[in-house]
């Protein structure tokens, strides 16, 4: 082959073709391969109504939760509210019986 | 989340040079053998003109064609390939013909005045690269909601109270 400027061909084609085969080979082994297969995968739109599903699933679940715990801490409370009365009538009644 | 969404859209203007670079050749190979004299295509002078024509037609249509699909895929990278040999070649001949010192076609000049000449294809060869490897390396969007979902059920997971306890 003449290129003009003495190079042989051979120096051509080997660059030619072996920088595209390095970087199919490069970014097939580093991304490609990687990618699932367009068949049984999800598309982005069901896998961004997947994520708005799983989200609302997450702050219902989180409501429940916290309507739980509002529950028992009132219980919590009314529990403490009734255990001070206990002890004022209790403090009362020893009071009244030391007097007498 | 690591992942972000606000990534910089690539925009492949190189790929479109080499298109209209590569069509333009084309063309005026078809319109006369004098057009090989220039060093980027020079290598090629072996070759028919109407066979390195329809090569560089067809080079061009697999990169149009892979650089305006949806999603890159190794067929999208294989489109490309063609398109990047050529380019490789013609940087190759004007890397050759920086370092002997001459132009394809047998034109004596200074190293300097021809690098300065040639570095069009050198840059051309290399941004084309950069290119291809950032179109398919990147994270498409179904890669970052991928992850998201994996994330929230990771989390979700973590964040879940235990079972019943044995208390």
């Amino acid at each position: 082959m003449d290129l003009g400027v003495d190079v042989n061909a051979a120096y051509v084609i080997l660059p030619g073709l072996g920088v595209p085969a390095l970087t199919f080979t490069a970014l097939w082994f580093w991304r490609l391969r990687h990618q699932p297969h367009a068949a049984g995968q999800l598309t982005e739109t069901e896998m961004a109504a997947r994520i708005a599903a799983r989200q609302e699933e997450l702050r219902q679940e989180r409501e429940v939760r916290d309507e739980h715990l509002a529950g028992l801490i009132a219980r919590l409370l009314q529990n403490a509210g009734d255990a001070r009365s206990e002890l004022h009538a209790i403090g009362s009644a020893v009071e009244r019986a030391i007097r007498r | 989340m690591k992942a972000s969404f606000a990534r910089i859209r690539t925009h492949p203007w190189i790929i479109w040079y080499a298109v209209l670079l590569h069509t333009l050749w084309a063309c005026l190979l078809l319109a006369g053998q004098k057009t090989y004299g220039a060093t980027a295509l020079h290598v090629y002078s072996p070759v028919p003109r109407t066979l390195m024509a329809g090569a560089l037609l067809t080079a061009s249509a697999l990169a149009a064609w892979a650089i305006t699909c949806r999603h890159p895929s190794w067929q999208t990278l294989a489109a490309l390939l063609p398109q990047q040999a050529i380019l490789t070649a013609s940087a190759y001949a004007a890397i050759a013909a920086v370092v002997m010192a001459h132009y394809g076609d047998g034109v004596i000049r200074p190293r300097l005045f021809i690098l300065a000449d040639q570095a069009p294809a050198i840059l051309a060869f290399a941004m084309h690269t950069a290119a291809v490897v950032e179109i398919h390396a990147r994270k498409t969007t179904a890669d970052i909601l991928r992850a998201t979902l994996t994330a929230m059920d990771t989390e979700a997971d973590r964040l879940s109270p235990p079972g019943p306890s044995s208390r």
